[in-house]
């Protein structure tokens, strides 16, 4: 018994000792109370655990203490994984994307009289989705081989359509497929069509195709 | 005696910061890190020891090592915090040096919190 209380003096007495000491060495800052919060729990622990150890109960620092902390590393880490998760996701997003507008460009310069292609899709991104990384729309900008290269020669100068001041609202109506039907050869536009349709599993009403301008 | 050598290092500092701060303000803030960073590895060695010894004491004591580690840690982090805020506040940046007060902060808060929910622990453990 006397050896406990003597054990016990001498943590409490060594602890504030190297408390003073800590709080010598601390900055006067805004920083000062928190740390005091950290030092007085401590001393409080030291102070009632061998009560504790009398009263034949058990209970180990050490083990809470660890305990907490892997609490808080947990928490700490399931959240980083989930925000990795997620950029990992828009980064797996961008790449396939990438890639399905280079394969459908590929496919449109392998259909006869097209020379170059340019596409751009809308893909389902929702991740839990059933139909994630289908390809809801997709536009392709086309030059036809008949148009020439355009840096050689003279280019040819497109003629200029009757501007009628006034009647925006009417303009305006005109939406891409219907463009796309006066400007690129039904031919032409049917292949790839059927191409796209095929190889991607798009239907035909969602593939906008167009003629590029100079 | 190495005060006087901080203290002088301290005022050659002092003066050219000033001289500095009127001439090239952007060398003047650089300077005094550096000069912050010079005392400070002039005290690393004596810290390092009374840190050695307070150790040795705690482990006559048979006081448990991570009592120890843990305030030792706490201390370091709320020194360095305050370094970095006063020297971003020395710059004018006070904006800058109240995150890094906020950051400091934060991580005390880290560490301390298992010791709180262990003391709460042991009150649990005390309640018949």
């Amino acid at each position: 018994m006397t050896d406990f209380i003597k054990q016990w003096i001498i943590n409490i007495v060594a602890l504030v000792l190297f408390i003073v000491i800590v709080e010598m060495l601390l900055p006067k800052g805004k920083m000062k109370k928190y740390v005091s919060i950290a030092t007085g729990t401590i001393m409080i622990i030291t102070i009632v655990n061998p009560l504790l150890e009398l009263s034949g109960k058990d209970f180990s620092f050490v083990e809470a203490q660890t305990a907490g902390s892997n609490m808080i590393s947990k928490i700490e880490i399931e959240n980083n994984s989930k925000l990795m998760e997620q950029e990992q996701m828009e980064q797996i997003i961008q790449v396939y994307r990438a890639d399905m507008i280079e394969q459908i460009e590929h496919n449109a310069k392998e259909v006869d009289g097209v020379r170059e292609a340019k596409a751009d899709i809308i893909i389902n991104e929702d991740s839990q989705s059933e139909d994630f990384g289908t390809i809801r729309r997709a536009y392709l900008i086309i030059t036809l081989e008949e148009d020439g290269d355009g840096s050689l020669g003279i280019p040819e100068i497109e003629s200029i359509n009757v501007v009628k001041i006034g009647k925006v609202g009417k303009l305006g109506k005109i939406n891409r497929s219907q463009a796309a039907d006066t400007d690129c050869p039904h031919e032409i536009k049917r292949q790839l069509q059927e191409r796209i349709s095929s190889v991607f599993g798009v239907s035909g009403e969602n593939i906008v195709i167009s003629k590029k301008t100079r | 005696m190495q005060i006087i050598q901080i203290i002088g290092i301290g005022f050659v500092a002092t003066v050219l910061i000033i001289i500095l701060k009127k001439q090239r303000p952007e060398i003047a803030v650089q300077a005094s890190i550096v000069t912050g960073v010079v005392i400070f590895m002039l005290l690393a060695s004596k810290l390092v020891a009374v840190v050695d010894v307070l150790g040795s004491y705690v482990q006559k004591a048979e006081i448990k090592p991570v009592y120890f580690a843990t305030v030792l840690k706490i201390t370091g982090i709320a020194y360095i915090a305050e370094f970095g805020a006063e020297i971003c506040n020395d710059a004018g940046e006070s904006a800058i040096a109240s995150k890094i007060e906020l950051a400091g902060k934060v991580i005390i808060t880290v560490l301390a919190v298992p010791i709180i929910t262990s003391m709460l622990d042991l009150i649990m453990e005390i309640m018949p």
